[in-house]
């Protein structure tokens, strides 16, 4: 273990980069706060972040006053200038949550209710004809909806690694492949062991370790909550025809079981989802063969055009499902904080699950708030997160105007781009560039891309990696080298 | 290419005396013509239209010689990405950077892409070393480089075949040819000389249920669809053979009750998938022909008119 006497102490160190870690980072750069984000991966965003629903939701699903009500509205009210600021494509196409009887219509008009008291902007109950009005390729059956027009959808990496992108152009270190092994207190500040080898020094600590989240706190303390995780399934699919949902789609279900969401993606696909189950910390993401059954009877039943639509992929997703331990029914009770503190600067965020993706940047603000609040030190303003940096000599240079990824009509140029960036993987071009997304999946591009990257960066073992650790695109076992 | 060059041949028929290729544009996506015949190193090629046993590339070059010797106009790394009803269709390339070409008639020859892995109901993990077999194919052939040591083929279509005996060739281990049909597919003459020859073993009737592998891909599940019985096998590559679409999406929005507009053909594997070269070729030149006695008959002169935009 090298300890160095003379070691840089960092005001702050973020472990986790998903979207909640690189908002964070974000928020304290842009307030002279000296951060570093350590992520045990070899790209940001390749959690949680990177399956989620992509929704950014209106405000009425949490109580009045509640500190998630609070985030949602202010976020959602933010989000065209945070996405002009990053240079992110969203979608603001509004929402439908839609029920098809009695009691599903009484949750929708409680939530209507609760979004009026939250102060949701445009909400609107529709009759079932206005609804089939608005979204004519939903079943007829359909009964009652909840129209909210402020909801929106992002691609989830892409904001995330948009905000890591501006947090480093504000200073903010980073340190993939680092894992945190250890934390303890040393005099003022937190010892920070990485890969059981290496220590950082810094004042603070934010925790947005996402599924791991409470066991990084447990390396300094016994966290109150618990994570629980749940593999959350999706589908993606290419809609046919024009007839394809338009809005956001949210179903209220008549057995009290999780409704399905359909969500039309910025880049013009539908995303629908999920079914759910309790899943290991350590599981593989692993999609099930009833799952997917499950999703496209429930997407065929409630919106019957997309029957047909063929699936592009499935995948699953983890949720860090919060639980107290000390909880007999090892519940959550009332409203808990979403924010773990420990007296001398350790912040966890600890299964903030829904509406994570909403409030990330929010979330982030008043974090970095605490962290100042911590260092004792007084609040020097925000700095503008600076215009993204781009690489016109990949770009717009017209020898790299080939196009790569032909589904997607990803140029040379555009992957290029996103190497420079920080892509180092196949997938880390993909959530980048969308390259990889299209009814191919890849079968076209990969190799291409493949080569671009050989060309270039080699972030693991020196080798082209589809996603993360092992992961070798081209494999051969023995002691010849590999291309 | 064929289409190209029967369209000049015909078109000095009719108007002797012109430069018949200046009214011939060829895009290509690629640096050099040939399409997936590049790939396609293996026998079989040629055998009705030239009455000889080639392989792909040798077929390739019966017309890429005569084509550099005419007078086309190529753009190579040139991607047509969006065909218009105003009989324009908008191209990316280093050449042309992002312009508009305006023509006469389109033939679209633009074969098939693969159906991939992902789209069908297979359960699992996402691990890496799962190709489609043009992928494959392209990594080895033209890339030269070996893609993983004990392979899994799904689907026992010419493709699969030619997949699983290149993978045996190249001294790798092929585990299992998987079918879903009770019956092997492809052509009697491939099963002969891929699967018989090389004793590759084919499981029919199954298809693979799941996935497993974190990083890269470590087996699959193997299920009987009649008997609902399961086999792991382990591997560290899976080719897929699935089955090839014929590549249109350009001509999104185009088509009218399923018929396209009458100034655009569409050959080869763009429009059916052909079992053999030799009828792409075939097709190919007939549209060719029929679309330069329609170019000859309209008082067309230049055809090609570029505005960058």
């Amino acid at each position: 273990m090298g300890v160095d006497g003379q070691a840089a102490v960092f005001d702050a160190a973020v472990i986790g980069g998903g979207l909640l870690g690189c908002f964070c980072a974000l928020n304290l750069s842009r307030r002279f706060v000296r951060t570093i984000l350590l992520e045990k991966r070899e790209d940001v965003c390749t959690g949680i972040s990177r399956a989620n629903t992509a929704v950014i939701y209106p405000g009425y699903d949490n109580h009045p006053g509640s500190l998630k009500t609070n985030l949602t509205l202010k976020a959602n009210q933010d989000l065209d200038r945070l996405c002009r600021q990053l240079d992110v494509p969203y979608r603001r196409c509004g929402s439908l949550l839609v029920s098809c009887g009695p009691k599903g219509d009484q949750t929708v008009q409680k939530k209507y209710r609760q979004g009026l008291e939250n102060g949701v902007p445009g909400l609107r109950l529709l009759s079932a004809r206005e609804t089939l009005k608005m979204e004519p390729g939903l079943t007829k059956e359909v009964t009652l909806s909840l129209y909210a027009p402020s909801s929106a959808t992002v691609h989830p990496w892409e904001f995330g690694i948009a905000a890591w992108e501006a947090a480093k152009e504000l200073g903010l270190d980073t340190k993939f492949c680092s894992e945190v092994t250890a934390i303890w207190r040393e005099k003022d500040h937190f010892c920070l062991e990485i890969n059981r080898e290496q220590i950082l020094r810094s004042r603070t600590v934010i925790n947005g370790a996402g599924i791991l989240a409470d066991q990084v706190h447990a390396l300094y303390q016994e966290p109150l909550i618990r994570i629980r995780p749940e593999l959350a399934e999706y589908v993606l699919l290419e809609p046919e025809d024009d007839r394809a949902p338009g809005h956001i789609i949210f179903c209220e279900t008549e057995d009290h079981g999780k409704g399905i969401t359909l969500v039309p993606t910025v880049n013009g696909k539908i995303l629908a989802g999920t079914v759910n189950r309790l899943a290991e910390a350590d599981a593989p993401l692993a999609t099930s063969a009833l799952g997917r059954e499950k999703l496209r009877e429930a997407y065929s039943q409630i919106f019957p055009s997309l029957a047909d639509s063929m699936i592009v992929r499935s995948f699953a997703g983890l949720r860090p499902n919060p639980y107290r331990p000390d909880h007999p029914k090892m519940r959550l009770c009332g409203l808990e904080p979403l924010i773990t503190e420990t007296k001398d600067g350790l912040i966890s965020l600890i299964g903030i699950k829904t509406p994570g993706l909403t409030c990330a940047n929010e979330l982030g603000k008043s974090i970095s708030s605490r962290v100042l609040e911590f260092l004792n030190r007084k609040d020097a303003g925000c700095q503008e997160i600076l215009p993204r940096r781009r690489y016109p000599e990949y770009l717009e240079a017209p020898e790299h105007q080939k196009i790569i990824c032909r589904c997607e009509q990803i140029t040379e140029g555009e992957i290029l781009e996103a190497i420079q960036r920080g892509a180092g993987t196949i997938d880390g071009v993909k959530r980048r560039t969308g390259s990889g997304m299209g009814l191919c999946q890849g079968s076209y591009c990969s190799a291409r891309i493949a080569g671009l990257l050989a060309d270039r960066v080699s972030v693991l073992d020196g080798q082209v990696m589809k996603d993360g650790r092992d992961s070798y695109y081209l494999y051969q076992t023995g002691e010849q080298d590999q291309v | 290419m064929a289409a190209a060059l029967s369209a000049e041949k015909r078109l000095t028929e009719l108007r002797p005396g012109v430069s018949a290729g200046q009214w011939i544009t060829l895009l290509e996506r690629e640096s050099v013509p040939g399409g997936v015949l590049r790939q396609c190193i293996h026998r079989g090629f040629g055998l009705t239209r030239f009455c000889a046993d080639l392989t792909g590339v040798e077929y390739m070059h019966r017309f890429t010689g005569p084509f550099a010797g005419s007078g086309i106009r190529f753009l190579p790394d040139t991607t047509a990405v969006k065909v218009c009803s105003d009989q324009t269709l908008l191209a990316v390339g280093p050449k042309v950077g992002h312009c508009r070409i305006a023509f006469d008639h389109l033939i679209l020859a633009s074969g098939c892409y693969e159906r991939p892995f992902q789209s069908l109901n297979a359960a699992g993990t996402r691990p890496s070393g799962i190709y489609t077999a043009g992928e494959a194919q392209y990594l080895i052939n033209c890339c030269h480089v070996g893609i993983g040591e004990r392979a899994v083929i799904l689907g026992s279509g010419d493709m699969g075949q030619i997949l699983a005996r290149r993978m045996v060739l190249e001294g790798k281990k092929v585990l299992a040819v998987i079918e879903r049909n009770s019956v092997c597919g492809g052509l009697p003459k491939n099963r002969r000389d891929c699967l018989k020859q090389y004793q590759i073993p084919v499981i029919l009737s199954s298809t693979i249920a799941s996935v497993h592998g974190e990083g890269r891909i470590t087996g699959v599940t193997v299920q009987n669809i009649r008997t609902g019985e399961e086999m792991r096998i382990p591997c560290d590559t899976l080719i897929s053979a699935v089955g090839l679409i014929p590549e249109q999406r350009i001509l999104k929005g185009l088509s009218k009750d399923g018929r396209f507009p009458d100034w655009i053909t569409l050959c080869g594997n763009c429009h059916h998938v052909h079992k053999i070269v030799d009828s792409v070729t075939l097709q190919a030149e007939e549209a060719g022909i029929r679309a330069a006695e329609k170019i000859s008959s309209s008082n067309a002169t230049n055809n090609v008119d570029e505005k960058n935009h």
